[in-house]
């Protein structure tokens, strides 16, 4: 991917995954990763700064005999998660206006 | 690299940040890498250990940095506040200020008012002691006339005439003003009510 994701871009994929449902950190990454292209170290300051932002919480469940931190998705959370859905559009639809101006390509 | 190198060197990496910062992270890592298939494939895709420590002690430093921006920014609020304080405080100076003017505009109502009622309470003193001739001058005029019936009935007759004349005339406009005096207490408790909820 030439385009390079910004951290608002970021915090809105994952909260934009975490609607879908809870996952843990591994998942998490391999799931962003389908998205954007990112390195596997990327994500977890970004899920530290969105737990310490009320966007998503964290609770702990046994598997394997092992514990497992499970990411789940807040209200404020879906509320941003809405906006960034809303920026996003906007976004969009300035840059469709502009790019699909340009002749030649596919269209 | 295996998975226990990788964590050492993070360890290392983020002594620095607090203790529950840095559990948080071990514990991420270490769960990342139970998730994952190959332990060795993790290591080498995850990177260098020594620049995730990095990030995330920069991702820390700047948290941190915000949320103490974030507090100034209370400070500054709450000076603010003060300031509205201030300013309730500088309108109760001026107020005072303004008393000087304010006051006697305050007792000139004040006096008028007073006069006012002295006048109706006045007046009424007035009227009712003229009542009070007229009923005992009607009286007088009664009593004069059954005297007078000895020396004169027509004269007699007229006097009882006049004395009744007296009293009824008497009766009706002392009717009459209390309903008039009813009325002016009324309007002067109206106007008080008026000039003090200014």
């Amino acid at each position: 991917m030439v385009f390079q994701p910004s951290a608002n871009l970021l915090d809105a994929c994952v909260l934009a995954v975490l609607m879908n449902g809870d996952t843990y950190g591994y998942e998490l990454t391999q799931k962003v990763k389908e998205i954007i292209s990112i390195s596997e170290s990327t994500l977890y300051p970004v899920l530290r700064r969105l737990q310490k932002e009320e966007l998503l919480e964290t609770y702990d469940e046994a598997y394997n005999g092992r514990n497992r931190r499970y990411y789940k998705i807040t209200e404020n959370g879906k509320v941003k998660c809405l906006e960034y859905k809303e920026e996003w559009h906007d976004y969009k639809v300035r840059l469709d206006k502009v790019l699909g101006d340009v002749k030649g390509g596919k269209k | 690299m295996s998975k226990e190198e990788f964590m050492k060197k993070l360890k290392d990496g983020i002594k620095s940040i607090p203790e529950d910062e840095k559990e948080e992270a071990l514990v991420y890592y270490e769960e990342y890498f139970e998730d994952a298939e190959d332990e060795e494939k993790a290591a080498e895709e995850l990177g260098n250990p020594q620049k995730i420590a990095a990030q995330i002690k920069a991702e820390y430093a700047i948290k941190s940095l915000e949320n103490k921006i974030e507090k100034k920014d209370g400070e500054i609020k709450e000076e603010t506040r003060k300031n509205s304080v201030l300013k309730n405080i500088i309108i109760v100076i001026l107020a005072v200020l303004a008393a000087p003017v304010a006051a006697p505009i305050a007792i000139a109502i004040f006096a008028l008012l007073i006069a006012l009622l002295a006048v109706v309470i006045a007046v009424s003193i007035a009227v009712f002691v003229a009542l009070f001739a007229g009923v005992v001058g009607g009286i007088a005029l009664l009593i004069a006339g059954i005297c007078s019936f000895i020396v004169s009935v027509p004269s007699a007759l007229c006097l009882l005439g006049a004395g009744l004349v007296f009293l009824s005339v008497s009766t009706l406009i002392c009717i009459l003003t209390i309903s008039i005096i009813k009325i002016v207490i009324k309007c002067i408790v109206k106007i008080v009510r008026l000039v003090l909820k200014k």
